[in-house]
């Protein structure tokens, strides 16, 4: 697999993060983690990318953070999805959704299936 | 790290990035040091993955600080609408504070919004031609002949292209009724000069300006929709367009919508005419009206005028007669719009000054309704500020408050000059140019905005600044109503009614001025006798009313109408007086030398008929009137007014002597008749001459019928009969009493007059109001005071002569800086006054009165409650 550069990613980051605060509250190192379990080796990630993308997507209203405690009771900053964001994420879902198939659809030819 | 509430901003913003990027890097060391990793190569590791730690920092720095401004406007504007929300509350519940604020600031507004809009429509709108900036007019003297005007046109190289602008009443036959109409008389350039393509046919060619071919005619839009229906099939047609050189023209184009002349409007466009190659100096066609040019690019009227004087120069050596030094000395050029617009530009903007005057007024009231709302909200607002709302949070309260006002105000202040414009019906009443259209526009929203905008600083700031002042806290533990801070309070509503009143005072002034000049104006005696006499213009079709034909139509009609019951006398004069035409020629009196390098003196010249001034009652000074008996057979005659004969012959009787018209054409003298002013009453009666119609052969005037019978008015539509009868084809181009020519005359006048006025009343009831607000304030707060000295025994009227004074002597001040202020800016007024000086001590002694009524009414109402102050219970009430 290519090594993809997570900035080339940046629209796909966002699409991960809001997908990854889907089950509820995290902190940047749950996220970090969330990610790395899922997609494995595929999708290599800087680490130091995630907070201004969280940022950002604090910044537009789509997640909100509040400081707590986590699992280890250290101070840490979580992060959730505001209303707004939940909208987002599911008009961002449909619309990758319709861009993966159309991919699909040309990459593997009839027949084929992912 | 540590965070406190200390730290601000983006010190905050940093040790919250700092320990968010640390958080991440531990615990990934931990988890690293979990699967097995030594301290090092985890902590090694965890930065790896982690990337450039700095440069993280740095653009999370960015964002923070981006989301924070936003945030931070965001809830301002949540707290300023939650302000408003509040403060609409608080206005609801005292209704009575509401309403007078509104409608006070409304009154300001609205009639500041009216004046911003005629002045916008006179001054600040461009003309409605393409690149209208460019666009001068030459040499802004009237009467130059077609030749001279294309000198003008050719000889100046900072002008693309120039065109000689004037108007000639044609007759339009043969289409249904016949009628009078406009033509813009104009040269070939006309059209690249003022950037117009016909919607319809093509413009006029050079060989058209030759008197054989000139014979074409473009049609206004207007014209063409209602005379011919909008039909397209009009051009290449001849029609019975009587006047100025022929009896039918070629419809060769139709103008564009919306396309017209300045001042009065064009029906139709005629090239001029004359022999190409007519050298200046001996073409008789004096009637260019106007030159207008179009500069070149980046050439400047400066350059225009300079190029213009030196043509001057140029033209007079070339031809020494044509031209006196006075004439070469006025030579210049000025801007297009400058010369529309006139004088009235400084007027105009002297009125928005002055309703400028009365926008302050009424925002002194406000502040001062603010300040003692304020002053009755002390303990309030000292509680919340005892409870920690911020001195910034107290101010955009009071702002809120004031904000709802200052936008109700404003808006209704638009709709009320909205509603004033409509009644007063300005193009017709003012005697303005440009006014006929006074559409909303961008600028006069955005003036709006910016003078509601500009009231609620100046009212609101003030009074909220105030409320949020710190020593507010000790009110809360002071608990007395009359509170030492209130002094303070009270010496700013003391100035402001000093102010307000001053400003009346300079606006009453003015007022003042303004009726002091109309009344004297008004007594002038016009030199006739206007009432009772109804003017009507008829302009017979010159191709078939020329030469006797012409005059004998006029002498049947005026016959006819001597019939007519009740009538008492009939003439005909071809210019009106009080109306804006003038003919005016050269002429060489009995005694003077022709000097052939100088040019001859001119006189106003009018053409009458017998009985014209019995009809209008001008009085024969000395001589004989004119009679029946002086007809087209020689020897010509003629009358001339006190002011020519007194120039004249200062000593002799003028009867008897003789005057060429032209230098060649002799007139005697047979008789002097009293002074008219021919234009208006404010400008001196000039020399003036009155030659009988029937001995004027060059013709090209159109006569005004005038009949003279008590009730004139009543006669128009039997005169209209008379007239149909023995002329079918003649059109009537207008009728109206003397009277109300007289008065249009003077419309402008009384238009800055009535405006000044209604601004005068409208300062003094504001600051009378004002007065009245402040004084009961004053009064209420001082109760106690006037309570424990009543107890004391001092006796009511005492108490009611400090009270008064404390209201007074403020208003006192007022007037006092109010004279000397009005000394000084009804200077502005001086070239609208008339037989009186900016400082006119009557009408300021009259003024000083008024306002002092007005101030003492205002005071001693509130005065007198302070009089009746009943000692045991004013004591018992804190």
């Amino acid at each position: 697999m290519t090594h993809i550069e997570a900035r080339t990613l940046y629209g796909t980051l966002n699409l991960l993060l809001l997908r990854t605060l889907e089950g509820g509250e995290l902190h940047g190192l749950d996220i970090r983690r969330r990610i790395a379990e899922l997609a494995g080796d595929a999708l290599k990630i800087e680490e130091g990318a995630l907070y201004p993308a969280l940022h950002r997507l604090e910044r537009d209203g789509l997640v909100e953070s509040a400081w707590g405690v986590s699992e280890r009771k250290r101070r840490a900053k979580f992060y959730r999805l505001t209303v707004k964001g939940r909208r987002r994420l599911k008009r961002e879902m449909a619309s990758w959704k319709e861009h993966v198939r159309a991919v699909a659809r040309v990459v593997l030819g009839p027949g084929e299936a992912l | 790290m540590t965070r406190g509430p200390e730290m601000e901003g983006e010190d905050r913003e940093q040790a919250a990035i700092d320990d968010e990027v640390r958080f991440h890097l531990e615990g990934r060391v931990e988890e690293l040091m979990a699967a097995g990793l030594a301290e090092e190569a985890a902590r090694r590791k965890a930065l790896e993955a982690f990337g450039d730690v700095e440069r993280v920092r740095a653009e999370l720095l960015a964002i923070d600080a981006a989301s924070e401004r936003r945030t931070r406007r965001r809830e301002f504007l949540h707290g300023f609408l939650r302000d408003v929300r509040i403060g609409a509350r608080r206005l609801r519940r005292s209704p009575a504070y509401t309403v007078v604020a509104v409608l006070t600031l409304m009154l300001g507004i609205g009639a500041s919004v009216a004046m911003f809009t005629v002045l916008n429509a006179v001054v600040l709108r461009p003309l409605p031609y393409p690149g209208s900036e460019r666009l001068v007019r030459i040499w802004p003297a009237e009467n130059f002949n077609i030749a001279l005007s294309r000198e003008m046109a050719t000889g100046l190289p900072s002008v693309a292209a120039a065109t000689g602008i004037s108007r000639w009443g044609l007759t339009l036959t043969g289409e249904g009724q016949a009628a009078v109409l406009t033509a813009g008389v104009v040269d070939v350039a006309y059209f690249d000069v003022f950037g117009v393509r016909p919607a319809l046919g093509r413009v006029f060619t050079e060989e058209e300006t030759e008197p054989s071919r000139s014979d074409v005619v473009l049609l206004a839009y207007g014209l063409w929709q209602t005379r011919f229906g909008g039909d397209p099939g009009v051009i290449g047609r001849r029609l019975a367009f009587s006047g100025y050189g022929h009896a039918t023209r070629e419809v060769i184009g139709v103008m564009p919508e919306g396309h017209n002349l300045q001042g009065d409007p064009a029906d139709i466009w005629v090239p001029f005419s004359l022999v190409s190659g007519t050298p200046f100096a001996s073409d008789s066609s004096w009637y260019v009206a106007e030159v207008v040019g179009r500069l070149t690019a980046g050439s400047t009227v400066e350059r225009t005028s300079q190029e213009v004087r030196s043509l001057a120069v140029r033209l007079k050596s070339a031809s020494p007669s044509r031209f006196d030094d006075e004439t070469v000395a006025a030579a210049s050029a000025i801007s297009f719009l400058d010369s529309v617009v006139g004088d009235v530009r400084r007027l105009l903007w002297t009125l928005l000054a002055a309703v400028g005057l009365v926008l302050l007024i009424a925002c002194g009231n406000l502040a001062n309704l603010l300040l003692a709302r304020t002053a009755g909200r002390r303990r309030e607002l000292a509680v919340q500020a005892a409870m920690g709302a911020s001195r910034g949070r107290l101010v955009r309260q009071q702002l809120a408050e004031s904000t709802i006002i200052a936008v109700s105000g404003g808006a209704l202040g638009v709709l009320l000059a909205r509603v004033l414009l409509l009644v007063v019906g300005v193009a017709e009443v003012s005697g303005l140019p440009r006014t006929g259209d006074l559409a909303l526009d961008g600028r006069i929203l955005a003036f709006s905005f910016v003078v509601s905008l500009a009231s609620l600083l100046l009212f609101g700031l003030l009074p909220a600044l105030r409320a949020a002042r710190e020593e507010l806290r000790q009110d809360l533990t002071s608990g007395s109503r009359g509170a030492g801070l209130v002094h303070g309070a009270h010496r700013l509503n003391r100035l402001l009614v000093a102010a307000q009143i001053a400003m009346a005072t300079v606006l009453t002034t003015g007022a003042g001025l303004m009726i002091g000049s109309f009344l004297r104006l008004k007594s002038v005696d016009a030199g006739v006798d206007a009432s009772d006499v109804l003017a009507i213009q008829v302009q017979p079709p010159a191709d078939r009313y020329s030469g006797q034909t012409y005059v004998q139509f006029y002498e049947d009609v005026t016959e006819r109408l001597r019939q007519l019951p009740g009538v008492t006398g009939v003439g005909a004069i071809h210019l009106l007086p009080f109306t804006s035409g003038n003919w005016s020629f050269p002429y060489l009196a009995e005694g003077q030398a022709a000097d052939p390098n100088v040019q001859l003196p001119s006189a106003n010249f009018r053409m009458i008929m017998p009985g014209y001034f019995d009809a209008v009652d001008q009085p024969l000074i000395s001589g004989r009137d004119i009679a029946a008996s002086d007809g087209a057979a020689l020897p010509a005659v003629m009358l001339i007014n006190a002011t020519f004969a007194r120039t004249l012959w200062p000593d002799g009787s003028p009867v008897g002597r003789v005057i060429r018209l032209f230098g060649s054409m002799p007139h005697r003298v047979i008789g002097v008749v009293g002074d008219v002013h021919q234009r208006s009453l404010d400008r001196a009666p000039l020399p003036e001459m009155y030659v009988p119609a029937v001995q004027w052969s060059r013709g090209g005037a159109q006569m005004e019928l005038v009949i003279e019978a008590p009730r004139a008015d009543a006669l128009a539509a039997a005169a209209r009969d008379v007239i149909t009868d023995l002329g079918p084809d003649v059109p009537i181009a207008k009728v109206r009493s003397l009277s109300s020519a007289l008065g249009d005359s003077l419309a402008r006048r009384r238009f800055i007059m009535q405006v000044l006025v209604a601004f005068g009343c409208l300062a003094l009831l504001l600051g009378g109001v004002g007065v009245y607000g402040v004084m009961s304030h004053l009064v209420g707060a001082r109760l106690p005071d006037f309570g424990v000295r009543m107890a004391l025994g001092a006796s009511s009227s005492d108490v009611m002569r400090g009270a008064l004074s404390s209201g007074f002597t403020p208003a006192l001040a007022g007037v006092a800086i109010g004279l000397g202020s009005a000394a000084f800016a009804s200077r502005l007024l001086r070239a609208v006054l008339f037989g009186m000086e900016p400082v006119n001590l009557p009408t300021y002694a009259l003024v000083v009165v008024i306002l002092l009524a007005v101030a003492a009414l205002a005071s001693w109402l509130p005065a007198q409650r302070a009089a009746r102050a009943d000692p045991l219970s004013v004591l018992r009430s804190d």
